[in-house]
């Protein structure tokens, strides 16, 4: 690890502790105004400060999610070897960063119905996920940045064909899928109308694909750049293509039950999350089948 | 029958190279060698006639079939 890239993990693994501290210190604060404002209390004048505070402590998690990420990623490109707690925390980091702009949008969306006296109970359990989400991502990114500052700093053999961006990019999808789902469900417990609903899940569900944006960047990287080739061997098709057939298999009685359901409940939420319950449905089985696969036959 | 292989010796004979240094030499993973070499993945017959050649032997004398 060159002493860039070490100062780096050490400036982002500090700047983890003062984020974990933001982190809690903003769900404390929410857990204060969440009964208030839903009760539609009288405005305090502490919630101004509660605000200010708030604001700084977003800034703070922000920049360390974005730290993390680019440490985390770049001793993966330049030491050629990941592990899942790596991958993990470099997608877990990236989808939290990007819900930290929906976590913005949620606190202004619940000022605004605050003062046209509209409940915000919905938007309240969005935002309370959205931080047990950073946390999670605080956790593992800490983990990571410490499991890469003790491992040997010996270069690895150098690999023709590379191996990290196939486990990359299974462990990303095993993570997005579980996330997606989760984000899924919580949606249908959210109470909010299928209108807004589908926005909200909608901007999620795009959101927590963005790792695969962020993967298909660094295959560009490593195509034009000169490094190990992203290409696939015949080992890797072949469990693709097996987990691929048993992911079919797998979704096409919860597609058919989905059939049933969308006759009897049309207009319902079933017919907003279809898609996005299937797509990361599909994505977490084929991801995991594939990296079952690749790993262990 | 099952497809049953010598890699792990014929590694060890040639100077005690590493999955990754077969692999880098027939163009495919290090995972992919090792499950070669575990018999859980039967090699496609240009990967195995690559591999053969790379330690410079007929191809039987790396891969074998193994009767039940």
């Amino acid at each position: 690890m060159s002493r860039f890239l070490k100062s780096l993990h050490l400036t982002a693994l500090s700047l983890g502790f003062l984020a974990g501290v933001a982190a809690a210190f903003n769900l404390v604060i929410f857990s204060i105004l969440f009964p208030q404002v839903t009760q539609l209390l009288e405005e305090q004048p502490s919630w101004e400060t509660y605000g200010i505070v708030a604001a700084i402590n977003i800034i703070v998690i922000a920049f360390y999610q974005l730290l993390s990420v680019i440490a985390l990623l770049a001793n993966m490109i330049t030491q050629r070897k990941t592990s899942t707690l790596v991958v993990a925390a470099i997608a877990v980091g990236i989808i939290s960063g990007l819900m930290i702009l929906g976590d913005i949008t949620l606190l202004s969306d619940i000022g605004n119905e605050y003062e046209a006296g509209l409940q915000t109970r919905g938007e309240w359990l969005i935002l309370f996920a959205s931080y047990g989400l950073h946390l999670l991502s605080l956790g593992m990114g800490v983990l990571a940045l410490v499991g890469n500052l003790k491992k040997d700093t010996q270069p690895a053999e150098q690999p023709i064909k590379d191996e990290v961006l196939f486990l990359s990019l299974h462990t990303t999808g095993v993570i997005c899928g579980i996330l997606g789902l989760a984000g899924v469900i919580t949606g249908i417990f959210s109470s909010l109308d299928p209108w807004m609903l589908q926005m909200v899940v909608g901007i999620t569900s795009l959101l927590i694909l963005a790792p695969y944006l962020v993967i298909l960047a660094v295959w560009i990287f490593r195509r034009f750049w000169g490094l190990p080739s992203p290409d696939l061997d015949e080992k890797q098709f072949q469990d693709l293509a097996r987990a691929g057939l048993t992911t079919l298999l797998m979704i096409l009685p919860v597609m058919a039950i989905y059939y049933r359901v969308q006759i009897t409940q049309e207009g319902g939420i079933f017919s907003v999350l279809w898609f996005p319950l299937l797509l990361f449905m599909a994505m977490s089985f084929f991801s995991s089948l594939a990296l079952r696969a690749y790993r262990y036959n | 029958m099952e497809l049953g292989n010598h890699l792990k010796k014929l590694r060890f004979e040639h100077g005690q190279i590493t999955q990754q240094a077969l692999a880098n030499a027939v163009g495919v993973t290090r995972l992919t060698i090792h499950s070669i070499e575990n018999g859980k993945f039967n090699p496609s017959t240009l990967l195995a006639l690559k591999i053969a050649r790379f330690f410079g032997v007929d191809l039987e004398e790396v891969f074998f079939i193994q009767e039940d």
